[in-house]
């Protein structure tokens, strides 16, 4: 009941949707239809409270077909919305009323097979439940119900048919062919139904993977045939494309095109469209193989440009290049005999120059250099081929194919392009690429690792090309002078002074540049000693025909006088100085020689002569040097005071002042300080010591005029004074120590020669002016201490020595100081000379003070002798007209008074002795304290000799 | 006739043309650059800076380092030496200036590094009395070797000629420090301590010289005259009575060996010794003279 129910309802579905005009229409009625079917099963199944399995089936059956057709209107629906707006919603809210009633048909399903365990047709429920979960792309449900759909089935019945094919499907999606294939073989056995070319057509891949081609050959071919037929649905278009693909993947080419061939088909194209569809779906070596494949079997001209038109896009895909290239000669080739129609052709040509292009860029990016090199291999032969394509301005091309070798570092293909470019555009008078050509060659020369082969054949070529191009640019100025220094390597030097002269006519404010190139070019002669040539510039530069540096004018003027010194310098080289010195002799003496040249002559000569030991001839030769020399010349004033010193070493030693002299002269006003001072210092000091005075007073201004330090200046001064004492002249003696006494630094040493003075005008009686100087001598030595500044022994002695003086009047005015009665005179005078000694010892202690050992052995000689003497004289001293006894007790009295003041003189004497040999005090008084006493008179001793000289025996 | 005017016109002009050339040559044909020795640097060397034994060292402690005291009939001997630097030397102390400047000009450029050189020049500086340069020259000794001790103790000398005594004896007290085994500057200071009354000092360096020689004259009189100011006459006297004649005739020697006999009591002895003493070339002595005179009467 349930199947006749089942194919009325497919009646009638079938029926009302083909009497309509449009689809929609007739879906809305079927659904009307069903919808209110569905209410009447649903009234009537409640009616027998929903205990009829049957009629529940039913339920679930109208749930189904209802709920198929609302998902294809929703469906449609779903499809109708705007994709940008499809792709935002949520699709389950579209599909929510089929959803409902898939759910129904299958909870009604759930119902029946739980309540009616036993039910004759629970295979359609399960069937029907299959279907919803296959719907719902829950597969493993699915199979699960149409499993048991088939179970419950009769064998060949509607159910258990639709059930297997669906399970086929399930298990051929899972690739479980050796499944699938008995449910196909099963399902289909009756070939009367209208679907067996669909399902047929699966059943043949079911085989193909399976690896039966044969078989599944044998039923795409039934499939295609049955295809034909109306009674069928068509298939052909698909099973025409498997057959293609079953007879290429089994390189049963021939065989294909045999049947292809009698079904009408052409093999070649159907071959073409699997391949566009591989490549499609990225399957590129799938692509190309039938490509190829077809290719080889392919008579047809067309098909095969459309076949490598193909491999063209696939190997471009791919970026397998050197494919393509093998296409694109192929193609060149076939549209050479005209075989390319326009399309073709456009399609060819943007294929080259799209590739050409291609490589080009990735050339500069490609960092393997192999790999790199095969790129521009490549590219290189796109761009000929696109030469060969293109009728005009074929150097364009070129001109690529030169840029990618230079992006491929491959410098000297490069060039070569460069180089046909610019020949051709200068033919077509295309500047652009003249330019362009020339710029490319230039930027290849400018490199470091070009070939030298290449560098050698083009450099000059191009270089000359540019400068004919744009002969006043600034590019143009710097080719210039690297062409001039490519002829100067080569020791090109005709070609040089071509260039120099191109240079200078074309840039001629460019002096520094011109300067240099004519330096070259002049050293180079130098070098191989042209002198005919040299002279033949150094002509044009007399005449001005140049504008130099000042440096260079300076230079030039060396080498002027190198080249007057050149015979000289290979004398000395040899060693051969007799030879240098007679060359110098004749440079010096030409009338032709200019100053400069005779400075360096005269030098030169005294220089040979002091290396000879010649004192007077280098002297001579100094002051003939000098002739010529200006302040600059400062190396020869440096040499020249050392000569000044050898000759001082080797006793010339006015010859040293003289010079020395006449060096501060011309130095003076320069900055040179110490080499001023150096040269005063030895003039100032021969110059007095060889009594040359007036030398030395003018030497003495000179130095003041030309700053020479003070302290030079004054030491000179100091010296004057000396020697003005040496001399005895005491009236400059004395104005030079007036002079003098202005600087405190000279306290020191200034006494010991105001003494000198000091003595001369005692010896004369000049008592006035001895006191002046005293009094000098004592302010120099207060202000001395007053500023700490150190004095020397001598003038220490002196200023005791004017103490000593004082002590001495103490000493002198005691002793004359009588002790004699009457008693009241004695006591008297005894005060009065102990009064006096004390003095004494207070000047002694004065002495003392100011640290001279002479002053200090003398003070304490006088000053013990006084205590001796006085203890001896009180001593001595006897009351006269008195008793024994008085004189007794008075003698004991004064004994015993004077033995603290004889004591006291001991002590002194003692420790007097001790000083004298701890600090070795050199004194005559020093006898007195050291003489044994028992000798009868203070012996003297001098040694013959003030003291021995030594002469050997150093170290 | 012409004719041979003629060519003798010719042979003239020949003649003096030559000699134009030659002339020109002759400018420098005195200098003789193959001769290399005139250049070539002597360094110097302390195993050949002394002089050489002689009979003379027997009685002459200092001769090793000295020949000032050498007299000068005895100083041929040096001036015969084959060491360049000797021969100067002696040819200085014989005051034959100009022919050791000659020979010092000579050896310059072989010796302008060597100190001993430069001493020399020095020394012939102050033989000459040009103290001055004398003092340059020891200081240019000195700017080769700082601690040559022949410049030192010649700077000392110099320093005593000047009075400074205390800097004389540090210079004699530097040279005795640096050349442990210089017996000059012992001297020096020797005879500097003595001169002022030091006789302990000076005894101790003239024993230590005695040691050296005990010939050497001017060490005796040095020695005995430290005993006599120490009062040891005895010990001076035998000291005095190994010198000779000659030597008693300097008043430093005669008159304070006359001193010590008569402290001894040897006042016949005394009188003889004192009436060798010969005051010639010695008048600054004159005044002790007349005071050892007054009190030996």
């Amino acid at each position: 009941m349930n199947k006749t129910l089942l194919i009325f309802l497919v009646y009638m579905v079938a029926t009302v949707l083909f009497g309509y005009e449009t689809y929609e229409e007739k879906r809305e009625d079927l659904l009307k239809v069903i919808t209110e079917e569905l209410d009447e099963t649903i009234r009537l199944s409640a009616k027998r409270g929903h205990k009829d399995p049957v009629i529940l089936l039913r339920l679930a059956d109208l749930s189904l077909e209802k709920g198929i057709i609302i998902r294809e209107n929703e469906n449609d629906y779903f499809l109708s919305l705007p994709p940008s707006k499809r792709s935002k919603v949520k699709k389950s809210k579209y599909f929510k009323k089929s959803k409902a009633s898939y759910a129904s048909a299958k909870k009604t399903c759930v119902l029946l097979l739980k309540k009616y365990k036993n039910f004759r047709s629970k295979n359609h429920a399960y069937y029907i439940m299959a279907y919803i979960d296959n719907e719902a792309n829950k597969i493993k449900k699915a199979q699960r119900y149409f499993e048991l759909a088939l179970r419950y089935s009769r064998k060949g019945s509607l159910i258990a048919t639709k059930s297997e094919l669906a399970l086929a499907n399930i298990y051929y999606n899972q690739k479980k062919y050796h499944k699938a294939l008995p449910l196909f073989i099963s399902a289909l056995k009756d070939k009367s139904d209208r679907w067996w070319t669909k399902n047929a057509y699966n059943m043949s891949w079911t085989y193909y993977r399976m690896g039966k081609h044969n078989k599944s050959l044998n039923i795409m071919k039934e499939v295609l045939r049955h295809s034909k037929s109306s009674k069928y649905i068509d298939m052909s278009k698909d099973v025409i494309r498997s057959i293609t693909k079953v007879f290429v993947d089994a390189n049963r080419l021939d065989e294909g095109n045999r049947f292809f061939r009698s079904e009408g088909v052409d093999f070649s194209k159907q071959v073409s469209y699997l391949a566009k569809v591989a490549m499609d779906r990225g399957h590129y070596s799938k692509a190309e193989k039938y490509l190829r494949s077809v290719k080889k079997i392919s008579k047809d001209l067309d098909g095969l440009i459309e076949i490598d038109l193909t491999l063209l896009r696939l190997y471009d895909n791919k970026a397998e290049y050197r494919s393509h290239l093998v296409i694109c000669k192929e193609l060149f080739k076939i549209h050479k005999k005209g075989g390319l129609d326009n399309d073709a052709y456009g399609i060819f040509e943007f294929n080259v120059k799209r590739v050409a292009a291609l490589l080009q860029k990735s050339i500069i990016k490609q960092k393997n250099k192999k790999r790199r090199k095969i790129k521009v291999v490549l590219a290189s032969e796109y761009f000929r081929i696109l030469s060969l394509l293109t009728k005009d301005k074929k150097y364009s091309i070129e001109f690529l194919r030169g840029e990618t070798f230079y992006a491929g570092k491959m410098f000297g293909k490069a060039i070569e392009s460069y180089d046909l470019t610019y020949i051709n555009a200068l033919k077509a008078k295309d500047k652009k690429f003249v330019k362009l050509a020339l710029e490319g060659m230039l930027a290849i020369l400018g490199k470091r690792n070009v070939n030298k082969k290449t560098v050698h054949k083009y450099q000059e070529r191009v270089y000359r090309r540019y400068i004919q191009f744009d002969p006043k640019s600034g590019k143009s100025k710097k080719i210039l002078q690297k062409l001039f220094s490519t002829y100067i390597s080569q020791n090109n030097l005709k070609e040089s002074e071509n260039v120099l002269v191109s240079f200078k006519s074309r840039f001629p404010k460019e002096h520094t540049k011109q300067e240099k190139m004519l330096a070259k070019i002049m050293d180079h002669y130098y070098k191989k000693n042209n002198r005919k040539r040299l002279g033949y510039w150094l002509a044009r530069i007399d005449r001005k025909d140049f504008v130099l540096s000042k440096k260079y004018v300076n230079k030039i003027k060396q080498l002027k006088l190198r080249l007057k010194f050149k015979d000289v310098d290979r004398h000395i080289s040899k060693g051969n100085k007799k030879d240098a010195l007679s060359e110098y002799l004749m440079i010096y003496k030409n009338p032709s020689s200019g100053r400069e040249e005779r400075k360096v002559a005269a030098y030169n000569i005294s220089l040979l002569f002091h290396e000879f030991g010649l004192v007077e001839k280098t002297k001579e030769w100094i002051d003939k040097t000098l002739l010529h020399t200006k302040l600059n010349d400062v190396q020869i004033f440096e040499q020249f005071a050392i000569f000044t010193e050898d000759f001082f070493n080797r006793r010339h030693f006015l010859k040293s002042a003289n010079t020395s002299s006449k060096l501060l002269k011309i130095l003076c006003k320069s900055n040179k300080k110490n080499l001023k001072d150096t040269l005063f210092k030895n003039a100032t000091l021969v110059y007095l010591a060889e009594s040359y005075i007036k030398r030395f007073k003018s030497t003495l201004n000179v130095g003041k005029q030309c700053r020479i330090n003070s302290h030079y200046i004054l030491d000179a001064k100091y010296g004057l004074m000396e020697w003005y004492g040496d001399r005895k002249k005491w009236l400059k003696y004395d104005k030079s120590l007036v002079n003098l006494k202005r600087f405190p630094v000279l306290y020191g040493s200034l006494i010991e020669k105001f003494f000198v003075l000091y003595k001369v005008y005692e010896k004369r009686g000049s008592t006035r002016k001895k006191n002046i100087v005293r009094k000098t001598i004592d302010r120099i030595y207060k202000q001395a201490k007053k500023r700490s500044i150190q004095i020397n022994l001598a003038s220490l002695d002196i200023v005791a020595h004017f103490k000593i003086f004082k002590l001495e009047s103490y000493v002198a005015k005691a002793k004359k100081l009588k002790l004699r009665f009457p008693e009241k005179r004695f006591n008297k005078n005894i005060k009065r000379r102990l009064a006096y000694i004390d003095s004494a010892a207070k000047v002694t202690e004065e002495i003392r003070m100011i640290g001279s050992g002479k002053g200090l052995v003398r003070s304490y000689y006088l000053l013990v002798k006084s205590y001796q003497d006085f203890v001896k004289e009180v001593r001595a001293v006897t009351p006269p007209g008195k008793s024994q006894q008085y004189i007794k007790s008075f003698k004991h009295n004064v004994f015993n008074i004077t033995i603290p003041i004889a004591r006291k003189g001991e002590q002194m004497y003692r420790d007097m002795n001790e000083i004298i040999k701890k600090k070795n005090i050199f004194s005559y008084d020093n006898y007195w304290f050291l003489l044994d006493k028992k000798l009868p008179f203070k012996i003297e001793y001098r040694y013959i000799y003030s003291g021995v000289i030594m002469d050997r025996a150093g170290v | 006739m012409t004719k041979l005017f003629y060519i003798i016109g010719l042979i003239y002009l020949a003649v003096t043309l030559s000699a134009c050339g030659t002339a020109k040559k002759k400018e420098y044909k005195d200098i003789d650059l193959s001769d290399e020795n005139l250049f070539k640097e002597v360094k110097y060397d302390k195993k050949t800076d002394h002089y050489e034994d002689t009979k003379i060292s027997e009685h002459d402690s200092l001769t090793y380092e000295t020949i000032a005291r050498v007299d000068k009939s005895d100083l041929s001997v040096f001036k015969r030496s084959n060491d360049p630097l000797t021969k100067v030397t002696a040819l200085c102390y014989r005051k034959d200036f100009k022919s050791s400047k000659e020979y010092l000009d000579n050896m310059y450029f072989k010796y302008k590094k060597n100190p001993s050189y430069w001493t020399l020049v020095g020394t012939c500086f102050f033989l000459e009395r040009k103290y001055k340069k004398a003092k340059w020259f020891y200081n240019k000794a000195l700017e080769f070797n700082n601690n040559y001790a022949p410049a030192i103790n010649n700077l000392g000398v110099l320093l005593q000629k000047e009075r400074k005594f205390q800097r004389a004896l540090k210079a004699y007290e530097r040279a005795m420090l640096i050349s442990k085994k210089s017996l000059t500057p012992r001297f020096n200071s020797a005879q500097l301590y003595l001169q002022f009354g030091l006789a302990e000092k000076a005894l101790v360096n003239f024993k230590k010289l005695y040691k050296i020689n005990k010939n050497d004259k001017d060490v005796l009189v040095g020695m005995a005259n430290s005993y006599l100011f120490l009062g040891k006459p005895k010990q001076a006297a035998k000291l005095f009575s190994r010198l000779n004649d000659a030597y008693y005739a300097r008043p430093e020697v005669g008159l304070n060996y006359a001193v010590s006999l008569y402290v001894l009591g040897y006042k016949k002895e005394s009188k003889e010794i004192f009436e060798m003493v010969d005051l010639k070339k010695r008048s600054s002595w004159r005044a002790y003279y007349k005071r050892v005179k007054r009190v030996m009467k």
